[in-house]
Formats: C-alpha cells, sequence, structure tokens
C-alpha cells in the first residue's frame, strides 16, 4: 500500500482548471520530484493534497485513509507537512517559538528541538532572533525545520531554493539525506532540473494541470524530460487533452 | 498642586480607560476586526452585573464572578457563529456585525429598562480615600481599578508570551493560513482570543457603571470612543501602550476639567488627534512595516 496515494485529482479556480485528472503515488521513504514549468499547477496540486485547496474530483488517500474532504488542520494531525513558497514564516514570533508552533500536533516523532538543532546548527544559532530579522536562506532552514517538528510521514517542499544563493541552497541539499533518513517520504517542487533529478527516486512533470511523464528519472533521456517540461512534441500529451487511451 | 492632584486622578481614570481599550487591541490585534459594538458591550457587561444584583442581592463586587466569565463565552460564541463567518465576505462584513450589535444591544436596554440610571453600588469604597497631604487625596476605587488594569495588563501579556494558546494568538495575527497548516484551528484560536477581549471589557463596563455610580442604555457610545482613543494613543498591538494611553488620556481629561467642566472631553479629542497628526503609530506602537 502506498504511503500517498492520488486518484484522478482535479482542482481550480472557479472555471479554470489549474491541475486536471492527476493520478500518482508515493510510497514510504520515496522522494517524488513533481516538475514543470511555471504555472504548470504544481503550487496547486501541493496546496489540494495539503487541503488549504478543496478539489473538485478524485481522491487522496493517505496511509489507506480517504481524506479528500478533511480540512487542512486536520490532515497535518496524520502526517502531512507543507514548506509553503515563499516560506512563510510568523514574523513577530521567534525562531524557537515558530518550531514550537510546528509541533502543534504533538505527534510522536524523531524530531524535537534537540534534533533540529543538531541537524541545522544554524538555527539553533538563531533561535532567540525575531524571524523577521532573518536572511532568505535562514528563513527557508527555519520553515523546513518548522515543519519537521511535527514529525510528518510526508513533507511537501515547495520552491526551497527560490530567491537562495547558491551556497545556500547547497546546505540545505545537503541536510536532506539526514531528513530522509527517519524514512520520511518527500515531495519536492523545484525549479532546478539538474539538482532535481539527482536526488529524486521518480519525478511527475506536470504540464499546463496535466501529469504528461511519470517514473525513474534514469528512464528518460533529457531530452525526453525537457520535450516533456516544455511541451515540445510530445503525443502523450495531446492523447490526455483529447482523452484518448 | 492643584495640578498635581488632577494628573494623579488622570492616572487612576486612564487605569479604566486602559482596561477597557485592552480587548478592542486584543480584538484587532489578533482577529484583525474593529468592534465598533466594543463600548456597548461594555454597556451590556453592566447590565447583566445589574440583573444578577436585583436577582441575588449580592454586592456589585461579586458579580465579576458570574459577569465576566459569562460575556467572555458570549465573545467565544459570537465569535464562531457570527464573526468567523461574516471574515470569509471580506475586511467590511466583521465590521457591518459589530455596527448591528452596537444598534441592537442600546435598544433592547431602552425596551427592557427604560432609560433611567440602573444603580451598580460601589459600597463603602465610593467615599473612602487616602489623603496623601491636604491637597492631594488619592479614591480608594479609582486606585483598585488602576491596579486591576495594571494586573490584567501583565497577566494578559505573559499569557500571549508564555503560553502555547498566546503563541497561537500571535502566529494567527500573522498568517492564519499558515498556522492551519501547522494543525491549528484558527477559527478556535480566533474564538478565545474573542472570548478574553469580551471578559475584559465586562470587567471595564462593569467598573465604569461603578464609577458613574450606574449604567445607562447609551453609555456604550462615549466609551467606546475613548476605548478606540486609548488604543490609538498607545499605539496598536502594544499593551502597555494602551496602559500608557489610558493614563494620557486620562490626564488630559482631568487636567482639562480644571479649567473648565465642559473641557475634559474637547481635551481628550485633540491629544488624539495630535498624537495622529504627529505619530500615527501611537506613543509606543511600532511604526507600520507593512
Amino acid at each position: 500500500m502506498p504511503l500517498l496515494d492520488v486518484k484522478a485529482l482535479s482542482a481550480g479556480y472557479g472555471d479554470l482548471v489549474a491541475i486536471s485528472e492527476i493520478s500518482f503515488s508515493v510510497e514510504k521513504g520515496e522522494l517524488l520530484a513533481l516538475i514543470g514549468a511555471n504555472g504548470a499547477g504544481k503550487s496547486t496540486l501541493l496546496k489540494t493534497i495539503v487541503g488549504s485547496m478543496s478539489s473538485t474530483s478524485g481522491s487522496i488517500i493517505f496511509k489507506g485513509k480517504e481524506i479528500t474532504s478533511e480540512p487542512d488542520y486536520k490532515r497535518v494531525k496524520d502526517g502531512i507537512s507543507l514548506v509553503p513558497e515563499g516560506r512563510r514564516l510568523f514574523p513577530s514570533l521567534t525562531v524557537e517559538e515558530n518550531l514550537l508552533v510546528g509541533a502543534a500536533t504533538d505527534r510522536r516523532g524523531p524530531w524535537n528541538l534537540q534534533a533540529i538543532f543538531k541537524l541545522l546548527p544554524i538555527v539553533e544559532k538563531l533561535k532567540d532572533r525575531n524571524a523577521a530579522r532573518l536572511s532568505g536562506g535562514e528563513q527557508q532552514a527555519v520553515a523546513i525545520a518548522r515543519s519537521l517538528m511535527s514529525n510528518p510521514d510526508l513533507i511537501l517542499l515547495d520552491e526551497i531554493s527560490l530567491g537562495l544563493a547558491p551556497v545556500v541552497v547547497e546546505q540545505i541539499y545537503a541536510a536532506l539525506p539526514d531528513i530522509r533518513k527517519e524514512g520520511l517520504s518527500i515531495i519536492l517542487v523545484e525549479q532546478d532540473l539538474k539538482r532535481t533529478l539527482k536526488v529524486a527516486d521518480k519525478i511527475s512533470c506536470l504540464l499546463e494541470g496535466h501529469l504528461v511523464l511519470q517514473g525513474k528519472p534514469s528512464e528518460f533521456s533529457h531530452k525526453q524530460i525537457t520535450d516533456a517540461y516544455f511541451g515540445h512534441s510530445l503525443p502523450s500529451f495531446s492523447d490526455s487533452v483529447m482523452g484518448v487511451k | 498642586m492643584i495640578l498635581l492632584n488632577s494628573i494623579s486622578q488622570g492616572i487612576l481614570l486612564g487605569g479604566l480607560f486602559a482596561l477597557s481599550a485592552v480587548g478592542l487591541s486584543l480584538a484587532f490585534g489578533v482577529l484583525r476586526i474593529v468592534n465598533l459594538a466594543h463600548g456597548d458591550l461594555m454597556t451590556l457587561g453592566g447590565y447583566l452585573a445589574f440583573i444578577t444584583i436585583q436577582h441575588t442581592g449580592m454586592s456589585t463586587w461579586y458579580t465579576f464572578l458570574i459577569v465576566v466569565p459569562a460575556m467572555g463565552i458570549i465573545g467565544y460564541f459570537i465569535q464562531r457563529i457570527l464573526l468567523q463567518r461574516a471574515l470569509r465576505m471580506g475586511e467590511l462584513a466583521p465590521l457591518m456585525v459589530t455596527f448591528g450589535i452596537s444598534i441592537i444591544i442600546p435598544n433592547s436596554l431602552v425596551q427592557l429598562f427604560t432609560n433611567n440610571t440602573q444603580q451598580l453600588p460601589v459600597g463603602a469604597l465610593a467615599t473612602s480615600s487616602i489623603q496623601v497631604n491636604n491637597q492631594i487625596s488619592i479614591g480608594t476605587f479609582p486606585l483598585i481599578t488602576l491596579g486591576i488594569s495594571i494586573v490584567l495588563i501583565v497577566a494578559l501579556q505573559q499569557y500571549l508570551s508564555r503560553t502555547k494558546m498566546g503563541r497561537y494568538m500571535r502566529a494567527a495575527a500573522d498568517d492564519s493560513e499558515v498556522l492551519r497548516l501547522m494543525g491549528v484551528d484558527h477559527r478556535k484560536v480566533y474564538g478565545i482570543a474573542m472570548g478574553i477581549a469580551f471578559a475584559t471589557l465586562a470587567m471595564a463596563g462593569i467598573l465604569f457603571g461603578m464609577r458613574q455610580g450606574g449604567v445607562t442604555p447609551y453609555d456604550g457610545s462615549l466609551t467606546v470612543l475613548f476605548a478606540f482613543e486609548t488604543v490609538i494613543i498607545g499605539g496598536l498591538g502594544s499593551l502597555w501602550g494602551t496602559l500608557l494611553g489610558g493614563i494620557v488620556l486620562g490626564i488630559a481629561q482631568t487636567v482639562a476639567g480644571q479649567f473648565s467642566p465642559e473641557l475634559p472631553l474637547l481635551a481628550g479629542h485633540l491629544v488624539f488627534l495630535g498624537v495622529l497628526a504627529f505619530r500615527p503609530s501611537g506613543l509606543l506602537g511600532k511604526p507600520v512595516l507593512r
């Protein structure tokens, strides 16, 4: 049984369909990378999985339980946590307070303040600092730490390297193996294709709200992936749009 | 010496203003709701105390034990049932809801109790005072009011900065959507914050009625003004600022009262306008960043 099973999921804003009939699954401990150009529907898909957006059809099954209509704050208790795009720390709280709010669900697991400080020493150094007074990279480290505090089974990382210096991105990715050590599953959304393909167990490529490519990164040539990314000469895409199997 | 006396009276009066403004400050700070019914809810608190006295014959001081928790619970449900729905419809809707409440309360009170003053006796404390020297005397009742106000502000400050729920309140004020992503239902947090706001305004309402010798249905239109002025003078989002704002407003009113009995209200408004003009973020408020 997969940890997360998404079946024919659709969602949109008003009349606009942002994602259409998306199906995929994530196994325990697996890292799935969602790739696709801007506006392909990656963030919408993440928001629908955590419940900040409601789906129009399809279903989401997590640990064997249907959670499609469960409110967002309950899904965190089930073990799904999102690191939102743009970090979105609580600016008037200190770093430590941000982490404590992250632990609101009281879920048991490997992560607590000590474990976080050991994984990311920079966070410990900043713990009494106001979250509004952090650099972008520091904010990102704290945002990931805050999500880990809920001891999730599945963590969704939305554009974690956006607007960060390459050296900082390097540091954050260096912490990834340690984060995954405990069998945590990850869905990663990232613009940097090269980096993504290096860490992903599985990739799913979205194009204008449709899933156009899915599988192990090694199964595809670089050209196949970039074609799917930009929508060049892709018979499977027009098939799925036309509804032809 | 007369000036010193009126300043000390002003400080004492300021305690009451601060107490009445704490709830307004909290509701705006955490929920971003401007509660136009704040003053009328204070009046309602005073009337609930009056009703309790009528039915039980207890002293006004004991009515706090009943009215304050009751108003807290009312606040929680008004938030959950009325204001939370309104919040979904944009910023203006909750304002309209509180405006509606501010019309319903005094009109219902007139229907039920007429326009006459309903007594809220202070008891022996009404006339007792501490004589500092032959020109300055400090009333025991206003001193108690100031004491309650300071204790409450310290307690609330500690609650917001040290407890889990206090942390959630500050987080909800920052970003309620992300708070939900941490597994906290922000509606519950809002409800509790509004409950606390209602409990504090009930306290202020009863004390205000006791100070005036009783309550009348339309008291709220004036007390809401004092509460707003206190919050603005002190600075939004700072509870210590609220205390300072109350004291500044209190001093302005009592000192002006030395010159003419018509001046206190005008002087208070002028200080308020002066702060708005020259220091819009308030005396202790942080300059607006966003």
